[in-house]
């Protein structure tokens, strides 16, 4: 291969690696944050969601929620925050945030059972590797003394016993983690909750934007979702996830 | 009291209870007789009477291009759709008289005694030609049976005689001709005086157009002097109001019977007035449609709370029963709406959904009007329980409207209110009416948003949960794998423990093949010495898992007896005796010569040594 086809091939893939670095995603947070302070809270989104494309950052999108909030977008502030405590759910800026956005807009927080509401206390995925560590420990502990002709002590069986019981604590909320990623906002204001799959469906109700709904199933552009209010169906761009799908 | 007594007592009460009973029933509703004699005393209706119709153009004579009404009546009742009465298609009209269903409606009439129920049908009859035009006799089916409808003649000239009666129709004049779906807009349906200067009333006034909706309990009528068609004269109004629920260019027209000074309710009459006496006319008359421009809402722009609210409007500061509760106190929040149209027919906002408060739906009040004023209200109440302590205002509940007037919608949300929200503490009389007399309007909730994070916190790859990513069950597949790895390790190791022949035989597979290539090696370079101490140390380790024994430790007895007797008695026998007595003669005698030939043997001793190898 000529030199002349290999630059420009190398320039174009240091060029990508340099759109999702580190580096680069700090600098639009920062660009963010000084566009927020200036009271420019569109450019401050945009920021905050270049910044977003490379990995998600619970700061970032409660920065994000703020400027949409400002910006008078209620489902995609709510929807960030939401984010923000899914990442970080030891973050009482991104409650707080919650609380305060769902009081003036009128809107209830989502309805979760009670292994949701465990899967709040620790971050979605610390969940996850905990239930994994923990069986793949106890089975280790039960398993490994045997196969290596280890004298079997009373610290294997109760460190078994503890990562045992620490799967099974686990197991729920890991759980709630999957069937809280159905959650979505609803991102528009007035957002016609519709009979039947079509344009001219039917309208059942008027959905405000912040409002939760959780996915039920999927046909084309339209999503079937349970609401507060009832279920019915919603446009695919009406609503958006905590779970980026 | 004994019990005796009680029995007789029980027995004398019991039918005076029973008359009491039905003496207060009979005052309660009238008795059987009263309705009979009531129901005998209306005039009857006659539904007996031969079907039979008349036909008229009403005028008889008008000029070319004018309107005159072909009216055709039967006594019989009719649906407007003409369901139960087929007419001929086409009308037989002859050229080039044209004529055009326009109303139909029906009425009751007292003749003889007896009501009769009459159906009239109405046809806007033009001719843009002068002439004579008769519409022959025809046949129409009512009730399914044949009726003749009689011939009329209208008769159309370009000069008339003086003076000329056109034909008497209602005019409808709309409030706005150019309104927001659902907005109520006024209309006034008028009978001009005739040319006698009389007045008279309209009866089944009916206003017809696809998509709008008529509120007849808002109708009243009046005579007055108005302005029509430029000259001043007395006319009989029917208003109402009409409200349009779809957008587009609608019709609207009117219909009634003319009814003499039979007005079927009251009337407010302005001027002097002459009414025609005797018995009413009932001639269906109708109107010209007009039409009116009906908008659809900007609803792109509609703000919370709207609930189909149109008109100009605003909200009176809410008030609140008290200001001071305990969790799980109703409070009443009462909310006036104040405006000029519709405020009956005013829905109020849904509950919004408050996490600290459980909210009733609005239930609604009376219509207020301020004192010595027209400002008029609806009000309604909600009626709101708080759910935690510490609860300092009500919440905000959206509403608005729609202002045709600035096209726009028009925020009229509840403001949240102050409150005091107590847990456990009984609230004592004072402290309640302490708190009602502090002003009601407390402190802006202040902006629960916090601040700006200045580090970018923690970070994820994906959202997407651990679980529903590809690579996860792989990740955990590997322990599994090692575990699985572990077990058939320690399985196999056991095994061997209980048979440890099979690893003497493998090591031993594993020395001879390395026998071999030394014994290669050694017949390449002519090393005679090294080449029979291989060979021999190969037979020996290729027969040592029998016995078993450590290799060297064979002797050649112990290496012949791997051979089959066949064998020890022929070529291989031999060679392995030669190999042992070269090695034994090199060991003991300290000679080497006899070992030089031996290399030449090294197919022989390839072949046994292959052998002993098969039965290892």
């Amino acid at each position: 291969m000529s030199f002349k086809i290999k630059y420009p091939a190398l320039m174009l893939a240091l060029l990508c690696v340099a759109q999702n670095c580190p580096a680069a995603d700090d600098a639009r947070f920062r660009s963010g944050v000084a566009a927020y302070e200036a009271g420019q809270y569109e450019p401050a989104a945009q920021a905050f969601r270049d910044s977003l494309a490379g990995q998600a950052a619970s700061g970032t999108l409660l920065n994000l929620g703020l400027a949409e909030w400002r910006r008078g977008r209620v489902g995609e502030a709510v929807q960030s925050w939401e984010q923000a405590a899914w990442l970080d759910p030891f973050n009482p800026d991104a409650r707080n945030n919650l609380s305060f956005a769902r009081e003036m807009a009128g809107v209830n927080p989502p309805e979760l059972t009670w292994y949701e509401f465990a899967s709040t206390w620790l971050p979605a995925d610390a969940w996850t590797w905990t239930a994994g560590g923990s069986l793949w420990l106890a089975l280790g502990m039960v398993t490994l003394p045997g196969i290596f002709r280890v004298r079997r002590a009373g610290w294997h069986q109760t460190l078994a016993a503890l990562a045992f019981g620490i799967f099974i604590f686990s197991l729920p909320p890991s759980v709630g983690i999957v069937t809280r990623s159905k959650i979505g906002i609803i991102l528009e204001q007035n957002t016609q909750l519709r009979l039947t799959p079509t344009r001219e469906a039917q309208s059942v109700d008027s959905l405000m934007a912040g409002e939760p709904s959780r996915e039920l199933r999927r046909r084309g552009d339209y999503i079937f979702v349970h609401t507060q209010n009832g279920n019915g169906w919603v446009e695919r761009g009406q609503i958006g996830f905590i779970c980026r799908q | 009291m004994n019990v005796a007594n009680m029995r007789a007592n029980y027995f004398i009460l019991l039918p005076l209870v029973l008359c009491a009973g039905r003496c207060l029933s009979a005052h309660a509703q009238p008795s059987a007789d009263q309705l009979t004699r009531i129901m005998m005393s209306q005039p009857h209706v006659d539904i007996s009477a031969t079907v039979t119709a008349t036909a008229a153009f009403d005028p008889p004579l008008v000029q070319p291009g004018e309107k005159s009404v072909y009216r055709v009546t039967f006594n019989a009742t009719s649906d407007a759709s003409s369901v139960t009465v087929r007419w001929p298609e086409p009308m037989p009209a002859p050229s080039p008289l044209k004529l055009r269903l326009t109303a139909g409606g029906h009425n009751m009439q007292l003749v003889g005694g007896a009501i009769q129920m009459f159906s009239t049908f109405n046809y806007d009859a033009r001719s843009a030609e002068p002439g004579t035009f008769p519409v022959p006799e025809y046949t129409v089916e009512v009730y399914g049976k044949p009726v003749t409808v009689p011939s009329a003649q209208l008769e159309v000239k370009s000069e008339l005689p003086e003076p000329h009666e056109p034909a008497r129709q209602l005019l409808i004049e709309p409030s706005k001709t150019n309104v927001f779906v659902g907005e109520v807009l006024n209309v006034s349906v008028l009978l001009p005086a005739t040319a006698a200067g009389a007045v008279e009333g309209v009866s089944e006034v009916q206003l017809n157009g696809d998509s709008f909706v008529v509120d007849k309990n808002a109708a009243r009528q009046s005579i007055r002097p108005m302005e029509v068609n430029g000259r001043n004269m007395l006319a009989y109004i029917y208003e109402t109001s009409v409200t349009p629920i779809a957008a587009g260019k609608l019709n609207l027209s009117a219909q009634g019977f003319t009814a003499g000074m039979n007005f079927g309710g009251p009337i407010v009459i302005t001027a002097h007035v002459s009414l025609p006496g005797g018995p009413p006319q009932y001639l269906l008359i109708d109107s010209e449609p007009v039409t009116i421009n009906v908008r659809p809402l900007p609803m792109g722009n509609a703000l919370p709370g709207f609930t189909g609210l149109i008109g100009n409007y605003t909200c009176a500061p809410p008030s609140l029963d008290t200001n001071a509760v305990k969790i799980g106190e109703p409070v009443r929040l009462t909310v006036i709406i104040r405006g000029q149209q519709n405020l009956a027919r005013m829905t109020p906002p849904p509950p919004p959904r408050a996490q600290d408060w459980q909210i009733f739906p609005a239930v609604r009040g009376t219509i207020v009007a301020e004192a010595g004023t027209t400002n008029r209200g609806a009000s309604f109440s909600y009626t709101l329980i708080p759910l935690t302590a510490g609860v300092q205002t009500t919440p905000a509940i959206p509403f608005s409207c729609f202002d045709p007037g600035q096209s726009n919608f028009v925020d009229l949300t509840i403001p949240p209110l102050p409150i005091t929200v107590v847990a456990d503490e009984m609230l004592s009389k004072p402290d309640q009416t302490l708190m009602l007399s502090e002003s009601a309007s407390g402190p802006e909730p202040k902006s629960g948003l916090s601040k700006l994070a200045q580090t970018a916190g923690w970070t994820a790859g994906s959202l997407g949960p651990l679980q529903l990513r590809g690579w996860f069950p792989l990740v955990q597949l590997a322990p599994a794998l090692g575990f699985c790895g572990l077990w058939f390790w320690d399985r196999r190791r056991r095994f061997l423990e209980q048979h440890p022949e099979i690893v003497r035989r493998r090591q031993a597979r594993r020395a001879l093949r390395r026998e071999l290539r030394l014994l290669e090696q050694n017949a390449g370079t002519g090393d005679a010495v090294s080449f029979v101490r291989h060979a021999i140390h190969a037979m020996q380790v290729a027969s040592a898992p029998h016995y078993p024994a450590a290799p060297r430790a064979l002797v050649c007895g112990d290496v012949l007896q791997m051979l089959t007797a066949a064998e020890r008695a022929g070529t291989a026998g031999g060679t392995v005796r030669r190999f042992f007595a070269a090695a034994d003669a090199a060991a003991f005698a300290n000679s080497t010569g006899t070992q030089t030939g031996l290399i030449a043997e090294k197919s022989a001793l390839k072949e046994i040594l292959l052998k002993l190898e098969a039965r290892l």
